[in-house]
């Protein structure tokens, strides 16, 4: 079969006049050398020659066609939705899959909490930071860095009944909003209540400060129940327990400590690509262009990146492989998301296949 | 530099829609399918006409372009393909003057090459309808030179492969004929 394969390979040459004078005579020749030779030829001169009538339409259309390709010329440029669906299907879609998707993850937690009521636990787990500030993800999922030389206690059964959590020394917290359930940091002369926000605790001596990123903090010392009202952007200092006194925060560094001496943050700095992923869907538009569409997820907790390159790889059907870069100009903030799209000219190219990866990012620095 | 007008581009159009639209139906044998992707081809041409010159290449430029779009749609097209669907009424000979009343075996064959695989199809058709050098049909689809070879004599391996009853029967009855010939000659 193979060589039957290399055989009517000589003879389409042949048949389809690629071959030169000396290669005919070679041909022929070949033909010639042997009744198997003869009778291939024979079998595909006869298909070559049976094939030769190109079809037709049997109606002119030109007409109508010019007429229906002119309303489009005046049309504004479509939008190619996804796999050819509206907008709208794809958006109801999306509501399906979100709905089961939540509905899937709350069904057990729900089912959780009503067991683990019955069986509370007294165990406390404590967090220490020796020379490093470490990162703590709590099982409501908010994330706490610990700064070096200080403590976080916290009960076993964090989450299932109350939030609760105290503190010794220097951490900022990010909390998971919950309004059914408050989220309270106490110090040895302070107490901070939240529902779901972003803020700095810091202890010392016998001052504690409370700095507010985001949202809105109850805050109150212990000879004094009266709560006072933090929001994002103030700070506030209760000294040895009495009412805190609020004002407005200058220090835009009140949380870089999270970065120094932090070898999770380290390691982001080192190797971007290790904490971005690219997701993307890839698909050939009317007019058979590659659109790429995705995001860039960063599962960094602190480094933000920039200057983001993908690096789009394709393969042609003749095997060569193109290169094309792909400079994402928004900032990838930790722990965000950033979509991002492209078309490539592949016109006349069958794309085969197609790769996106990160190639490099930047750290950006001017933030801290 | 500005683009051409819309009566110069309906000039191109007029001339050249009726054969790039028998190319594509001999590649997709499916007529609706062959005029939507010559519209497609000219409407892609006019939203980039700006600075664009219509030259002589023009031609060369909508029968690739053509010849692409059709292969990308057998390719994307082949689980709902309606090969063999539409009676061949409609073969005419490849000089378009004359038409010819077809032999089974010419009907047999045009079913066997609809049933070649896209691009095999393809580099067959344009080898044989179009009368293109090898290098001008690796330059049209954006192939190497070695692939058309190696596909050429795939497609001749294939249809042979598929028609081998038909082909053998009159190479039969031929052999017959010939030495009934001879014999009666010798009595």
């Amino acid at each position: 079969m193979r060589s039957d394969q290399e055989r009517l390979k000589l003879v389409a040459a042949y048949l389809s006049g690629q071959l030169d004078a000396a290669e005919r005579n070679d041909f022929e020749l070949w033909i010639n050398a042997s009744p198997e030779h003869q009778r291939i030829f024979e079998e595909a001169s006869r298909i070559w020659e049976n094939s030769g009538a190109k079809l037709r339409l049997p109606v002119d259309e030109t007409d109508r066609l010019w007429l229906e390709l002119k309303s489009r010329m005046e049309q504004p440029e479509k939008v190619f939705s996804l796999w050819g669906m509206s907008a709208t299907t794809l958006k109801v879609a999306a509501s399906v899959v979100l709905v089961s998707l939540i509905t899937y993850f709350l069904w057990p937690d729900t089912r959780q909490q009503l067991a683990s009521d019955k069986t509370t636990s007294l165990d406390d787990i404590s967090v220490s930071a020796g020379d490093h500030v470490a990162t703590i993800y709590l099982p409501d999922s908010s994330r706490v860095w610990l700064n070096v030389n200080s403590r976080l206690t916290y009960a076993k059964n964090f989450g299932q009944a109350g939030r609760r959590a105290s503190l010794e020394g220097e951490a900022f917290f990010e909390v998971t909003p919950d309004k059914h359930s408050p989220f309270t940091v106490a110090t040895q002369t302070t107490l901070v209540t939240v529902v779901g926000t972003a803020f700095n605790l810091r202890q010392q001596g016998s001052d504690v400060t409370l700095t507010v990123s985001e949202g809105e903090v109850q805050f109150s010392g212990k000879n004094n129940e009266q709560k006072v009202a933090v929001k994002a952007g103030e700070k506030a200092v209760s000294a040895n327990g009495s009412e805190p006194a609020r004002s407005k925060n200058d220090d835009t560094h009140f949380e870089a400590w999270r970065r120094a001496s932090n070898p999770e943050f380290e390691k982001e700095k080192l190797d971007p690509a290790a904490y971005l992923t690219a997701r993307y869907t890839w698909r050939k538009n009317a007019i058979n262009q590659s659109v790429i569409e995705g995001t860039v997820t960063s599962k960094a907790a602190l480094a933000d990146y920039r200057d983001v390159v993908l690096k789009i790889t394709y393969l042609k059907p003749n095997g060569s492989r193109n290169t094309v870069r792909l400079k994402i100009d928004e900032t990838v903030k930790a722990g965000a998301r950033v979509n991002f799209q492209k078309r490539l000219f592949d016109i006349f190219t069958n794309t085969r296949s197609l790769e996106v990866e990160i190639e490099s990012a930047a750290v950006a620095t001017s933030v801290y | 530099m500005a683009g051409p007008s819309q009566a110069d581009f309906e000039k191109i159009f007029r001339e050249h829609n009726r054969s790039l639209c028998d190319l594509a139906y001999n590649f997709v044998r499916d007529k609706d399918a062959a005029q939507d992707i010559v519209q497609e081809v000219f409407l892609r041409l006019w939203k980039n006409r700006e600075g664009l010159n219509f030259g002589d290449k023009i031609k060369h430029y909508l029968f690739k372009a053509t010849a692409h779009y059709a292969l990308n749609h057998l390719r994307y097209n082949k689980k709902i393909s309606r090969v063999g669907d539409e009676p061949l009424q409609h073969l005419v000979a490849s000089s378009g003057t004359e038409e010819l009343g077809y032999k089974e075996l010419e009907l047999r064959v045009r079913s066997a090459i609809d049933r070649l695989p896209p691009k095999c199809r393809a580099i067959y058709l344009l080898s044989r309808h179009e009368g293109l050098k090898y290098s001008e049909i690796a330059d049209t689809l954006d192939l190497s030179i070695k692939t058309v070879e190696n596909q050429m004599g795939i497609a001749l391996e294939k249809l042979r492969e598929d028609l081998r009853p038909f082909l053998t029967v009159e190479f039969l009855t031929i052999s017959i004929l010939v030495a009934l010939i001879i014999f009666s000659f010798f009595s």
